[in-house]
């Protein structure tokens, strides 16, 4: 073997290697023409070589072997270059290739444009080879060279055109100029013996190697895949052998020569042992090189994926993604923003730092959650994504958010098609942090993230529907009832105290403004609760308008300067309406202690519904705390004294006077009708089997139901002709007028619902607020009656008394349009039985008076 | 390091592209998502602002349609106030700059128009789109490189004109020639000498310019390398020399002048302003480069440019929202001013028809469903060899009521109203439309009826009016003057009409004549009208 050999033999197994990786890695046009360089090249290079050993077969052969893969190779570095360049097959390409492999047939077998060249032995045992050669290696050189220019055609014309493949070429064409001038160094007498041509060669195929990677078509974990280490092995076991087994031969002679008959066996053995050796070695170099973060990303998928499926927790699942991102990469802080149903934006919903920008949102039609939505991709580098045409739609302040958190990455958690969360990395001083590499571990994590966050989701969304009650947000009373029974166990030691809190009249409340209104004020009432109460205790709705708190560890006084607070409140929930006034609502409170004056969970809760029932009969709105027997006080903590509503409206009675008084003076005839409203409604009232209250308030209302009246022109109460469309709307103003005088009143407003509901109609076609049917209040239906047919009956100066038959045909047919059908019904039946009669106007006494021949 | 700068020197030739030029391949539903998505944040900041509060008096749109049912449209002297007080505080986002021009010749001395940094980003972004896309002689393709040299022939700061080196040179590095610090000093002429001299010495790769102005320029580069021995041939570089050898060889065998295209071989040719039409051609022929078309406003900023098809112009999606009065609605306008043209947005224009440009800066601008005055016709809504799927306009003029010559200057109604009540001239009435010399070359055509006493009295031929009128055009209009300085041209045909043609017309039952460009069949008839003898009507 000549000085120089080892060239050969290393470029022979370097091609080797590269051929043996890339026939694994996965194919297109551009690798498999680098194959064939690898191939043109393992055949020029191992030919001569063998050529040159003159190995069997012949020298011939291998000269053979060696020019096809010489002629070839130019037609592959051909080739690689089209392909690099996007070109497709043409015309001139098979041309060449059809020159090509005919040249390397035609010379293969008659040697008519390069003969092989004769074998002249030396003096010392080596020999030259002696070639002959004619004008007919022109046609070769020919083909080759027109081949190479077409090449260098494809090169300068692509460069100028596309600077990108310009870029990526590079490494090619340098290789190309290196390999092109090895073979001219051949020239230099300097270099004589030294294979430079094949040295350039494997040096040129290496930088070939390099652009792959460079356009990402290879990636070099692929180095340290299970066949290219036993194949690495064995070839360089081989070459080991190959030069060590004379050596080896004659050390075991020398030292074990009892051995002898057993060379075979220690010989394989020692390849295999070396062998291994090779395949250990090489795959600890590239694993430490390139696939260790790999791995260890790897092994943080599964951890994760280990730990998501141990919990269904959103905070666990949120802590475990962020944890194992900050594990597998540099990413200085994550952030997840979660979209809790579509049409919402992505609130962040969890950070690694409490201390983070929690009020992050993201628009449904942010740029990136558009990117998202709108692109299979699952990540995007946010300073590319912000130069995009995509980011153009960015704001100012969404850009300076990014900008704030310097976000660096986002990956999108998707529920198959649908986005349903970001996450988003920052990293430190705007650095990059995030490679390509990571990319892959961070898609295949945020999948799985996306899964169990899902899960959780479901599991947390149908966990709260479970415990908590869907009307107000709070604990519902099954729940509350199993929390009581842990925080009471917890406080064994402790104190514990429970607080009842009943809304009062709240059906009244419901049928004065109807169902929505009052669930609006649930919802109001469990505001003020969770704000009031926070973290020192937990709140449920307990039973329909009742709700309870619970106050771990406190003491009886702390409890009931909270529920003051609480009562407080509830009372001031109204009196920002501005359209209409409305009742105050009020709550009758009880608050039970342990230890201090119950002992058990039962106790507790009897002692508080104990106290509710105390409040209740006493006035209500108050607050009572059952332990201590404390008496009743109210939110101001003035001392309640026994009453009855009774008394109030007899206190009320001379302000009801003052009032109507009032109205005679400018109207006598609103007056009279006042009254006599107050008579059809009591009287219907009563036979509609309503309480003693209700009768009252009823009657009140009736007595004030007109006050409004009081601002509007005489002209127009008394027009004999048809009002106008403006006079008209003058006159519907008096409900309002009238609502607007008795709110000044506070101990009248319960009489505020009847009177603001007397021209609502049952068919919803009334004024002011034009409800309909049960929404109206039933005062306010009853009283509507009463109004309508006085109005009917009564003598006016624009109409005559309409006869009580017609009267009663009036209101049947009304009945179900103006008037409650079952109540219209009744009135009609205290009519026909004469409960009623039709009040007397002052024109009819006269009447009356002037027939039976009396005087005035 | 600059942006581009970074970009080039790593040779993300990909991603530069599709960062600036990207938006040429967006489809409409894109592009409005980007037009909607920006024009809600603006009405956001914009209703914030007391500025805002007035011109929506008060009330907050939640959407775009409503905000464009509450929003009339608007004209500079709804915010001639503020603006020109240079309240900031009162805009949406404080303003980083305030950019001049002059205001209906003169009448107003200045508008001014506030940039702020979001603004200016943005326009930064779109200078460079639009240098990159004067380079680019396909798809994905330009020649932009750092340290490309520029000849810049326009106006400095304030004017928007002067924006653009600035803008530039925060994003690349850049060779102005001369340096804009040291341009900014000169006057036109010096500049022009100076950066002729420098491009000689170190080579040229763009010019940019107002197509008028760029003529002009190109026109007296020729001459200035036309004269000088050995010792000019000395002072460039060798490369430049020998170019210059051989122009003059070439010059000489063909018996023509120098031209500026044999000596230099630009990368990229950027014209703004009005009439570019009238100079492209000439403009190709000196330079052996077609002019890349830009549009770019004191108000609304930079907010189109064509590609390197040279064939019609993309708008911006991030400058401007857009809006189009159609020409109808236009002129309906313009003869009944109580009357609100509706507008329609850029997904709903119509190839082949011509257009009132409404625009509300986005990015914290002022303006909001402004009339910038300028009409542009739809020239498709999408094109195969741009490979674009968005609307593409061509510019047409200023509306009817302006006449821009070359622009440099807008001649209204009422300057001219001003300057004929100056010059004293006894004008009883007249007519001005905007007329091309068979050069393509744009001038105002004055048709000015004297009063018949007035002839009797006083010397009155069509060289005096013409001389008194644009010795006045020259006093009160800076523009017009510069018109005259500049480029060299006068731009005022007089032609006195026949006493008693306006009367005539009238008579005759057609319909009434705009005193500014007027309906060119109209004004064909009421030419007609002045040589009928005794009040006749030609009809």
């Amino acid at each position: 073997m000549g000085s120089f050999d080892y060239i050969s033999i290393i470029a022979v197994f370097g091609y080797l290697l590269l051929f043996l990786i890339f026939i694994t890695a996965k194919k297109n046009k551009i690798i498999n023409s680098f194959l064939l360089v690898l191939v043109a090249s393992i055949c020029w290079t191992g030919g001569s070589f063998l050529m040159r050993i003159q190995a069997w077969p012949s020298y011939r052969v291998w000269y053979n072997v060696s020019i096809c893969g010489l002629l070839l190779l130019a037609y592959a570095l051909y080739s690689f270059v089209c392909a690099f360049a996007g070109r497709k097959t043409t015309f001139l390409s098979m041309l060449w290739l059809v020159l090509i492999v005919a040249a390397c047939v035609i010379n293969s077998l008659t040697g008519c444009f390069l003969a092989a060249p004769n074998m002249i032995s030396l003096v010392d045992r080596s020999v030259v080879f002696e070639y002959n050669m004619t004008w007919s290696v022109g046609v070769l050189f020919a083909i080759t060279g027109g081949v190479l220019f077409h090449m260098l055609y494809i090169l300068v014309v692509n460069c100028r055109k596309n600077p990108v493949f310009r870029k990526q070429i590079e490494p090619t064409m340098l290789g190309m100029v290196l390999m092109f001038g090895g073979n001219l160094a051949l020239l230099l007498p300097f270099l004589k013996g030294f294979p430079i041509d094949i040295l350039s060669g494997l040096i040129n195929a290496l930088l070939m190697f390099y652009a792959l990677i460079r356009r990402r078509l290879f990636r070099l974990k692929f180095l340290a895949s299970e066949g290219v280490c036993y194949a690495a092995a064995l070839m360089a076991t081989l070459l080991v052998f190959y030069n060590l087994s004379p050596h080896l031969i004659l050390t075991l002679q020398k030292h074990l020569p009892w051995l002898r008959e057993d060379y075979v066996l220690v010989f394989a053995g020692m390849v295999v042992v070396v062998a291994m050796g090779f395949v250990f070695i090489w795959k600890r170099i590239l694993s430490a090189i390139f696939v260790k973060e790999e791995q260890m990303q790897k092994e943080c998928l599964q951890e994760f994926s280990l730990s998501a499926s141990k919990s269904l927790r959103l905070k666990d699942i949120y802590e475990a993604t962020v944890a194992i991102i900050k594990k597998a990469t540099d990413v200085e802080d994550v952030y997840i923003c979660m979209q809790r149903k579509p049409g919402y934006p992505y609130e962040m919903v969890y950070a690694d730092s409490d201390l983070k920008a929690t009020n992050f949102i993201m628009r449904e039609d942010h740029p990136m959650v558009t990117y998202f939505t709108g692109h299979s991709e699952d990540f995007l580098f946010v300073r590319d994504f912000s130069y995009s045409v995509d980011g153009k739609a960015l704001w100012h302040e969404e850009r300076q958010m990014l900008n704030m958190l310097k976000i660096e990455y986002a990956i999108a958690l998707k529920d198959g098609e649908e986005l349903v969360g970001i996450v988003l990395f920052s990293n430190k001083d705007g650095k990059a942090t995030i490679s390509q590499g990571d990319t892959a571990f961070l898609g295949a994590l945020g999948s799985i993230a996306s899964i169990a966050i899902k899960n959780s989701m479901l599991y947390e969304k149908a966990f709260k529907e479970a415990v908590t009650d869907e009307l107000t947000g709070l604990l519902n009373r099954r729940y509350f009832t199993e929390r009581f029974q842990a925080i009471f166990s917890e406080c064994e030691q402790s104190s514990l105290v429970l607080i009842l809190i009943d809304i009062d009249d709240f059906k009244l409340y419901n049928q004065l403004y109807g169902m929505a209104e009052g669930d609006h004020a649930l919802q109001q009432v469990a505001r003020i609760l969770q704000a009031s109460v926070g973290e020192n205790g937990i709140v449920a709705r307990y039973y329909g308008k009742e709700f309870a708190v619970l106050l771990p560890h406190y003491d009886i006084m702390g409890a009931k300067l909270l529920a003051e607070s609480i009562s407080h409140q509830i009372h001031q929930m109204n009196s920002n309406k501005k359209n209409y006034a409305m009742r105050r609502l009020t709550a009758s409170i009880g608050i039970s202690a342990f230890p201090f004056g119950a002992h058990t969970m039962k106790e507790m809760l009897d002692n508080v519904d104990m106290a509710i029932y105390y409040v209740k009969h006493h006035g209500k709105n108050g607050i009572h705390i059952s332990d201590s027997m404390t008496s009743v006080e109210n939110p101001t903590g003035r001392q309640q004294e026994e009453f009855h509503p009774r008394d109030i409206y007899t206190e009320y009675e001379s302000t009801i006077y003052a009032l109507t008084a009032a109205i005679d003076t400018k109207d006598h005839y609103t007056f009279r009708h006042s009254n006599n409203v107050a008579y059809y409604a009591t009287a219907l009232a009563e036979a509609l089997g309503m309480n003693e209250d209700t009768i009252e308030t009823i009657r009140q209302a009736a007595l004030l139901h007109d006050v409004g009246k009081i601002g509007i022109p005489e002209q127009i109460l008394n027009k004999p002709s048809r009002l106008t469309e403006e006079e008209y709307e003058v006159i519907k103003g008096h409900v309002e007028a009238s609502i607007g005088i008795i709110r000044h009143l506070p101990s009248l407003d319960y009489v505020i619902p009847a009177v603001i509901g007397h021209h609502e109609r049952y068919d919803g076609k009334g004024y002011p607020r034009q409800i309909a049917g049960e929404n109206i209040p039933a005062t306010a239906r009853i009283l509507c009656i009463a109004d309508s047919f006085d109005a009917i009956v009564s003598r006016r100066c624009y109409k005559s008394p309409v006869p009580l038959e017609r009267a009663r045909e009036i209101l049947l047919e009304e009945a179900g349009r103006q008037f409650d059908p079952e109540m219209v019904t009744v009135f009609v039946g205290l009519l026909d039985t004469g409960e009623v009669k039709i009040a007397a106007d002052e024109e009819s006494i006269l009447e009356e008076k002037q027939k039976a021949g009396g005087q005035v | 390091m600059k942006h581009l700068t970074e970009r080039l020197k790593k040779k993300q030739y990909r991603e530069i592209w599709e960062e600036y030029c990207g938006f040429l391949d967006l489809n409409m539903k894109d592009y409005m998502m980007i037009q909607n998505r920006l024009m809600m944040e603006q009405i956001n900041q914009y209703a914030k602002s007391s500025l805002g509060k007035i011109i929506m008096k008060g009330r907050i749109p939640s959407s775009i349609e409503e905000f464009r049912s509450i929003v009339p449209l608007t004209t500079y002297d709804d915010y001639a106030d503020i603006l020109l007080l240079k309240q900031g505080d009162m805009l949406p986002e404080e303003p980083i700059i305030w950019i001049q021009t002059t205001w209906e010749g003169g009448r107003h001395p200045v508008k001014l128009a506030p940039y702020s940094r979001s603004m200016l980003d943005t326009f930064r972004n779109n200078v460079v789109t639009c240098m990159l896309l004067s380079t680019s002689r396909r798809k994905g393709e330009f020649k932009t490189q750092n340290m490309d040299k520029i000849l810049y022939g326009l106006a400095p700061l304030p004017y928007v004109t002067g924006l653009f080196p600035v803008a530039l040179e925060e994003a690349v590095d850049v060779r102005f020639l001369p340096p804009v610090k040291e341009a900014v000093d000169m006057t036109f002429s010096q500049r022009n000498k100076e950066g002729f001299k420098q491009a000689l010495k170190y080579g040229m790769d763009y010019f940019f310019g107002l197509g008028s102005v760029a003529y002009a320029v190109s026109l007296s580069l020729g001459s200035m390398s036309g004269g000088g021995g050995i010792s000019s041939l000395l002072k460039c570089r060798p490369d430049m020399a020998l170019r210059m050898i051989r122009a003059k060889i070439r010059c000489h065998n063909e018996k023509r002048s120098l031209r500026p295209g044999d000596l230099f071989r630009l990368k990229g040719f950027m014209v703004a302003g009005t009439d570019n039409c009238c100079y492209k051609d000439d403009l190709e022929k000196l330079w052996g480069v077609r002019p890349m078309e830009l549009f770019a406003g004191t108000e609304p900023s930079l907010i189109g440019t064509e590609t390197w098809t040279r064939n019609g112009m993309y708008f911006f999606p991030d400058t401007c929202f857009y809006e189009f009065i159609t020409e109808k609605n236009m002129i309906r306008n313009m003869e009944d001013p109580t009357f609100q043209p509706p507008t329609c947005l850029m997904d709903e224009v119509v190839p082949g028809e011509k257009y009132e440009l409404v625009i509300s800066v986005l990015k914290g601008g002022a303006f909001v469903r402004y009339r910038v005055g300028d009409v542009y016709r739809c020239a498709g809504l999408e094109n195969k060899e741009d490979d674009t799927h968005i609307p593409r306009f061509e510019y047409v003029d200023r509306i009817p009521s302006i006449i821009d010559i070359g622009g440099f200057t807008r001649i209204s109604e009422n300057s001219i109203e001003h300057v004929i009540a100056l010059s004293g001239l006894k004008i009883r009435n007249w007519i001005a439309v905007k007329e091309y010399t068979p050069q393509k070359r744009p001038y105002m055509h004055l048709y000015a009826e004297i009063l018949p006493g007035a002839l009797a009295s006083g010397a009155v031929t069509k060289e005096i009016l013409k001389e008194q009128l644009s010795t006045y055009f020259r006093y009160v209009d800076q523009d017009y003057r510069d018109l005259k300085k500049i480029l060299g041209v006068d731009p005022l045909a007089v032609t006195i009409l026949t006493c008693g043609t306006f009367e005539r017309y009238q008579k005759a039952g057609n319909p009434p004549l705009r005193h500014m460009n007027p309906d060119s069949h109209e004004l064909k008839n009421f030419l007609r009208c002045q040589f009928t003898a005794s009040g006749r009507s030609v009809r």
